[in-house]
């Protein structure tokens, strides 16, 4: 089965809705600030990539679930898939998410999580207390959304969401659901700032630089995205806009070491996605780069490994919108499939000398005018998690 | 691929076995003390020690006992690691063993772990959480905040036996075991692995226990009785259980054991209303009818149905509806029971627990049995209880349903015997 993708949304740190967040990557907005949504002062690094945008008033729930209600509606807009439209058809639902619903802030977890919280807990209370597993975030979508397929959340670290659209994938291809619903989302926690604080993964300058020589780490980032799937021949007879079909799915693992990346699994996890495609058909690799220093590197070496001589343009995000993590895949494709349509590939901030290790065709300062048919989107996680795919223009 | 829609039988090519099983479970570490017990109808349910539950009404669990983890592995790395990932790795050794493949026999890029859990790491993110609470961020230890990323545990299992296949840490509630099996059957379907190791873990903590009880889910009366009318409420559990799956036509050829087929699975969610279930059990009975659909299998050649039920009014009461519907008379004839009675609510780890108890069932014929108790006429199932069935068991079902979120799974694990 061909599967296309015929709805999109995101909410991200440069931009809200696709026009602008396409408008973001192409002008090369910057989504780095100080950290706004908690008090950081203790934190060695105070500075993040937000999503300015706050929960609806009186919501019971955490604001990463109200995001990805928010998404989630939006994508079925943009696939004309409307509560009418869906009628009848059998909708599933992936989530990717680390975090999910957990509480983002000390005070956030006092008031929620025992021990600390104070009392029996009001009635009000208890779907926040609910809200903080993993799941729950993928039942409400289902509930909000009338999905009766699979519901489930893919917790792969950072290469969940790319993980996503394969599960994604597999469901239509095994008749599971007519349509999936891959929804992504990840804010930022005090857990995670640090996490990666101690692991001493942050850069302490103003921003990320993937690919750079003087890059010292990545930044943490928020961000939401959804993605409408469904099977191509479905979306030609309904009529529906195709974004791009998912041409090809790869997902490996190093099985070597938690935190420490080998460059054998991203090539594994890329050639599969790759399939029978030449490598000369690829227009542009969309990276992971989170601007670590083992990351881009390692990344650098499976390109060159499965690429050979080939040079494709290559795009990180992540100096942009920061990472978010379990998101970050799938915000990230979205921001790819956007650049495809609008006839760019988005440069990579703050690369001023390139990492001789990392001899990429990295494109920086602005963006590029080219026409991408083809591209490769990576997302690699701790633990050794990869995942890639394959994306080729819809018209 | 291709989608299956009942009635043929599925090509060799296709189908999808059971080669091993393991499991840490409130029996403590191994298979065979948990289908003893639960076999007896023998709860493996405590009074809580090893924290203060003193605030709780109720104040029982079915908690792992204390291992003696130095002889499986006296490595520190291996004792420092979450409670989590040992059950894990312990499970994960005991299934590869029982298949026969405690030395490496497929490629390590042939093999996927597909781990399913409700809680993950909570266990350890409470941790972190203190450190932030009581001292500062600089005061987290470094190799315990990659341990919170719920793909942990499988990292974990791929480092130890280098399987470098696809990982995936999934959660669907309670339902999450037979979503791993689904997402394994598609790998293996489709050819992108020779042996998925799939399993499910969850544990709970003192936090999780106050939780349950401040919302007034958990049995004041600190009894396990699924189905049951003096039902009133659940009972923790904890544990982690592996199976390891391959395709029927290469099982074969290597000489392996092979303990049932996975014949179908059916994944329905209620979308009825969040942190609740469907009072009349809409979702698991639609996954019933897909699982059954999968595997092209009649509700009249079902001779046990391994019940979801966990002893709370509503979730027992809606699983029970749910057997009827799909069943119809046959609903008060066919042998049912819950593990639960036994290992008490141990969310994703009891699909798990309740796969391995059916699996067995249909190698020998012996399935879990319930105390007894007086039995909730509004059921009207025939509830298990210490004195067996006496039946053979051929084919059975086993249900998964999550009371928090309306998410469903049912399973149809089928005897390979000629």
């Amino acid at each position: 089965m061909r599967v296309a993708i015929t709805g999109l949304s995101a909410l991200t740190p440069i931009g809200h809705g696709l026009e602008d967040f396409r408008a973001g990557l192409r002008d090369g907005r910057d989504g780095v600030r100080d950290i706004a949504g908690f008090d950081a002062c203790h934190h060695r690094v105070r500075r993040a990539a937000e999503v300015d945008w706050r929960k609806p008033e009186g919501s019971p729930y955490s604001r990463a679930t109200e995001m990805a209600l928010a998404v989630a509606r939006e994508a079925l807009r943009d696939a004309a898939l409307d509560d009418r439209e869906r009628t009848g058809l059998r909708l599933g639902i992936i989530l990717a998410s680390n975090q999910g619903g957990m509480p983002p802030s000390v005070p956030r977890y006092r008031d929620v999580c025992a021990p600390y919280r104070r009392g029996t807990p009001a009635a009000g209370m208890v779907p926040r207390m609910l809200d903080g597993a993993p799941s729950a975030t993928a039942d409400l979508l289902a509930v909000r959304c009338g999905a009766t397929g699979p519901a489930l959340n893919v917790s792969t670290a950072c290469s969940a969401g790319v993980h996503a659209l394969g599960l994604g994938r597999d469901a239509l291809g095994s008749g599971e659901a007519d349509v999936m619903l891959v929804v992504s989302v990840e804010v930022l926690t005090e857990l995670a700032l640090a996490g990666f604080g101690v692991l001493r993964a942050l850069t302490e300058g103003e921003g990320p630089r993937p690919f750079d020589q003087r890059r010292d780490g990545t930044l943490l980032g928020e961000g939401a995205a959804g993605l409408v799937l469904e099977d191509a021949a479905r979306a030609r007879a309904r009529g529906a806009r195709v974004w791009a079909e998912v041409a090809g799915y790869g997902s490996s693992t190093d099985g070597t070491h938690m935190t420490r990346p080998d460059p054998d699994g991203p090539a594994r996890a890329m050639r599969q996605a790759l399939g029978s495609t030449p490598v000369e058909a690829v227009d542009w690799i969309k990276a992971h780069g989170t601007a670590t220093p083992a990351n881009d590197v390692a990344e650098a070496r499976a390109v060159r490994s499965v690429f050979g001589a080939r040079r494709v343009p290559v795009t990180s995000m992540k100096a942009a919108l920061g990472h978010s993590l379990g998101a970050s895949g799938a915000v990230e494709t979205v921001g790819t499939l956007l650049a495809m349509q609008g006839g760019f590939v988005p440069p990579t901030l703050r690369v001023e000398q390139l990492d001789p290790e990392c001899d990429l065709d990295v494109v920086r300062g602005i963006a590029r005018a080219w026409e991408a048919e083809t591209v490769l989107v990576n997302a690699f996680g701790f633990g050794g998690n990869n995942a890639s795919v394959l994306l080729r223009a819809g018209h | 691929m291709q989608a299956h829609d009942g009635g043929e039988p599925l090509p060799d090519l296709a189908r999808v076995v059971v080669t091993g099983v393991g499991m840490v479970s409130p029996y403590g570490a191994g298979t065979r003390p948990f289908l003893e017990g639960v076999r007896a109808g023998r709860p493996a349910l405590r009074a809580i020690d090893d924290f203060d539950v003193s605030a709780c009404r109720c104040t029982t669990g079915g908690r792992v006992p204390r291992l003696d983890l130095k002889e499986f592995d006296a490595a520190g790395a291996f004792r420092r690691m979450p409670r989590a990932t040992q059950y894990a790795i312990l499970a994960t050794a005991e299934a590869l063993a029982d298949a026969g493949a405690a030395a490496p026999i497929w490629p390590g890029e042939r093999v996927g772990v597909f781990l399913g859990t409700y809680r993950a790491m909570t266990e350890v993110s409470e941790q972190i959480w203190a450190k932030l609470i009581h001292g500062e961020p600089r005061f987290v230890p470094a190799l315990l905040f990659q341990e919170t990323v719920t793909n942990a545990v499988a990292s974990a299992i791929s480092i130890r036996w280098g399987f470098k296949g696809t990982n995936y840490a999934v959660s669907s509630g309670n339902a999450s075991g037979y979503q791993v099996l689904q997402l394994a059957l598609q790998a293996l379907r489709a050819g992108r692995a020779d042996a998925i190791v799939a399993g499910t873990f969850d544990l709970f903590t003192e936090a999780n226990q106050y939780d349950m009880d401040d919302l007034g889910m958990l049995s004041p009366s600190n009894a396990s009785r699924p189905f049951g009318a003096r039902r009133d409420g659940f009972v923790m559990g904890e544990g982690a259980a592996v199976v390891v799956l391959e395709k029927l036509e290469t099982a074969r050829a290597r000489g392996a054991r092979i303990k049932a087929e996975i014949a179908g699975v059916g994944l329905a969610h209620d979308a009825h209303a969040f942190a609740g279930h469907h009072p009349e059990g809409r979702g698991l009975a639609e996954a019933m009818r897909r699982a059954l659909s999968a595997s092209g299998a009649e509700p009249r050649e079902i001779d046990y149905i391994g019940a979801a039920a966990n002893s709370t009014p509503g979730l027992d009461r809606a699983e029970s509806r749910a057997i009827h519907a799909v069943f119809g008379e046959a609903a008060r004839e066919v042998p049912v029971s819950s593990v639960k009675a036994c290992t008490g609510e141990a969310m994703a780890a009891s699909d798990m627990f309740n796969l391995a108890a059916a699996v067995a069932a249909v190698g020998d014929g012996l399935v879990p049995a319930q105390p007894a108790h007086e039995a909730d006429p509004e059921c009207a199932l025939s509830v298990v209880g210490p004195a067996g069935t006496g039946r053979p068991v051929r084919t059975a079902l086993a249900n998964s349903y999550s009371y928090f979120g309306g998410n469903a799974a049912s399973v149809v694990v089928r005897s390979c015997a000629a």
